[in-house]
């Protein structure tokens, strides 16, 4: 009985960290404010299109995530003093932009900053 | 006669002047990307780049081999990875599924095709005079009538800032996203 109860509190605990885990695949990470865009860059976004701005940064990329058929999707925007890019197909999982950042062993890409 | 050579003099010195004026500005880099192109040559890691930026211009043709080497890469190492032409002068990228790895591979991959060219034949194509983007964009919103003559760059900023939310424009509508994607097109 004891034992039971043991591999029903597994169980339980396995389904709990099935969800948690499903829960954060799934959802966007958290929105960024301005302020964490390095070197005064910046960002737009709407439900289908990302637009990034390098401000004293040595480029930028857009990025914007979308679920299709089935799949995560991600569509890139060139790497450009303004990157833009644009998708619309399936539904919108979330929007980011990275910043290249000028550093003594070359140019270095910041995170993916989601916002 | 005294006066008439004083005025020729004069006349002379001015050509002498309006030339060596002309002169100084003929020894301006007349390409306003020559300085992120003398840049990029020297943080070039690939004979390919250093090739590509060595005559201080990216072509066309240079800038596709530098997509066509950056994507080959991404799928030698099993990301499912695309360069797509949007008929907007440059590519985009897709990927799918979106990769874990990405985030590893791709820094590998933009070394030595994409990292330094791209950034400035996009620039060369979507701003040739190198103008305020802004600038640019709200101008192009203008154009179509998508916004008030009135628009201006700090208009759009504020209006980015807050997601096109306030904007007089829909910010999903495809043409405002071209505006935004190369607003030197038409």
């Amino acid at each position: 009985m004891i034992t039971k109860s043991v591999r029903g509190n597994r169980a339980l605990g396995i389904m709990g960290a099935t969800i948690l885990v499903t829960a954060v695949t799934l959802t966007a990470p958290a929105p960024a404010s301005a302020a964490d865009f390095p070197c005064g860059g910046g960002a737009s976004k709407t439900s289908t299109s990302t637009t990034s701005w390098m401000g004293g940064c040595q480029s930028t990329q857009a990025r914007i995530d979308r679920y299709y058929a089935g799949l995560p999707r991600s569509y890139y925007g060139p790497q450009a003093a303004v990157s833009s890019v644009t998708a619309s197909d399936g539904t919108l999982i979330g929007n980011a932009a990275r910043f290249l950042v000028a550093g003594g062993s070359g140019p270095q890409w910041s995170s993916w900053i989601y916002f | 006669m005294v006066e008439r050579r004083s005025r020729c003099v004069e006349a002379i010195a001015a050509v002498l002047l309006a030339l060596i004026a002309g002169c100084a500005a003929c020894a301006q880099p007349a390409d306003p990307y020559d300085g992120d192109l003398r840049r990029a040559l020297s943080q070039a890691t690939s004979d390919f780049e250093r090739q590509v930026l060595t005559d201080r211009r990216i072509t066309r043709a240079e800038y596709e081999e530098a997509v066509r080497r950056y994507v080959a890469c991404m799928q030698a190492n099993g990301i499912g990875f695309e360069a797509v032409d949007q008929g907007l002068g440059y590519y985009v990228y897709v990927e799918t599924p979106t990769s874990p790895d990405h985030n590893t591979i791709n820094p590998r991959c933009q070394r030595g095709t994409t990292l330094l060219i791209e950034p400035i034949y996009t620039g060369m194509v979507t701003n040739p005079a190198k103008a305020d983007p802004r600038d640019l964009v709200a101008k192009c919103l203008i154009l179509k009538g998508l916004a008030p003559e009135e628009y201006s760059a700090g208009d759009l900023a504020a209006d980015a800032a807050a997601d096109y939310r306030n904007a007089p424009f829909d910010g999903d509508d495809p043409r405002v996203r071209t505006c935004h994607q190369n607003p030197s097109i038409n």
